[in-house]
């Protein structure tokens, strides 16, 4: 992969990954740390990915291992001082940044691979080395603690695939 | 459209409403390789005075290119830094109303002292234990260094081996 192959990455990456970021994490100065560190290790073993392999899963690797470490580290969720200080999305975003607090790091990343990133049942399955029957049960599990911390209307249900996914 | 996907749409929206700073691309790019000042410039000279204090942490407690700017920052490209000194942790790293401050917790003779060089939040202070005192020092430049300590240890001496080193270049913010 050349210069111009990963200033594409960036470009075309970047932004969600400092979304995945920002919401496991919930530090936005961290967030942006470690998108940059993501990228850095990125550039300098790009040589591992392989021919035709889609960046996105790869990078996103590299961004959850550099995340969990930090959230070892630190050891608290705090994500008021972002979502509640005039950010973007109103209410309802200061309102699920509330409710991913409640859950922990490990159900609110594997929503965020399915709702945010779109990826396959496989797709999740391999970036948690887990079987996709065990992702569909966990992913449920999150997307009930999420529906009673965040509030609505939803009845519990089986998970269906998102639309536009490749499921 | 059932309850699910209701779920699902409200979530993705939510989700994909916070947006990266318009420069993050640029910075991404601007620092391959070699590694150049990230976010943080303040942190990363602060980190660097750290590093040839030893006074940084073990284990290493940011990324390798944030480290690699900080040593570059302290003149330490060259020499090694000081062996790390046991008994400093490095726990929070922040940005508040635009100043950056360190926040270190250092362990000398079985008493903890939690230190903050730069702007630290008031409240942040106010969460140290009950009868902890606290000791504040105006560098020369008028930078600061707050120190939270129990009743009984004299704070001098750490304060005075961390105000040695500031350098008039450090950019820790004023307050």
């Amino acid at each position: 992969m050349d210069a111009k192959g990963f200033e594409d990455w960036v470009r075309d990456h970047h932004a969600d990954l400092y979304r995945h970021a920002l919401w496991l994490v919930g530090d936005a100065d961290l967030a942006e740390e470690l998108v940059q560190e993501t990228f850095y290790r990125a550039w300098r073993g790009r040589g591992a990915l392989r021919r035709r392999q889609r960046p996105l899963p790869w990078l996103l690797g590299i961004l959850r291992r550099a995340c969990f470490a930090e959230i070892a580290r630190r050891g608290r969720y705090a994500p008021e001082t972002y979502f509640e200080a005039g950010a973007p999305g109103g209410e309802d975003v200061a309102h699920l940044a509330r409710a991913l607090a409640r859950l922990d790091p490990a159900q609110r990343d594997i929503l965020l691979l399915y709702a945010l990133h779109g990826l396959s049942y496989a797709e999740i399955a391999r970036q948690l080395d887990i079987p996709q029957g065990t992702v569909m049960s966990r992913l449920a599990r999150a997307r009930a603690a999420l529906r009673k911390a965040w509030g609505g209307p939803w009845e519990e249900a089986a998970v269906i695939p998102f639309p536009g996914s490749r499921r | 459209m059932n309850d699910e996907t209701h779920l699902d749409e409200r979530l993705r929206r939510a989700l994909r409403a916070p947006a990266p700073p318009p420069d993050l691309a640029a910075r991404i790019l601007a620092q391959r390789p070699p590694p150049k000042p990230r976010r943080w410039p303040a942190l990363a000279a602060a980190a660097g005075m750290l590093l040839a204090l030893g006074l940084w942490p073990s284990p290493q407690p940011a990324g390798e290119a944030f480290v690699a700017h900080a040593r570059d920052e302290a003149g330490l490209r060259q020499r090694p830094a000081a062996p790390p000194l046991a008994g400093v942790e490095l726990m929070k790293r922040c940005r508040v109303a635009g100043r950056d401050y360190l926040h270190l917790r250092l362990a000398l003779d079985g008493a903890v002292v939690d230190a903050f060089l730069g702007a630290p939040p008031p409240d942040l202070i106010d969460q140290g234990r009950a009868g902890d005192r606290l000791w504040r020092r105006l560098t020369r430049d008028g930078r600061s260094l707050v120190l939270v300590y129990p009743p009984g240890l004299d704070p001098a001496p750490v304060a005075d081996r961390i105000l040695a080193h500031l350098k008039p270049s450090m950019e820790v913010p004023r307050t």
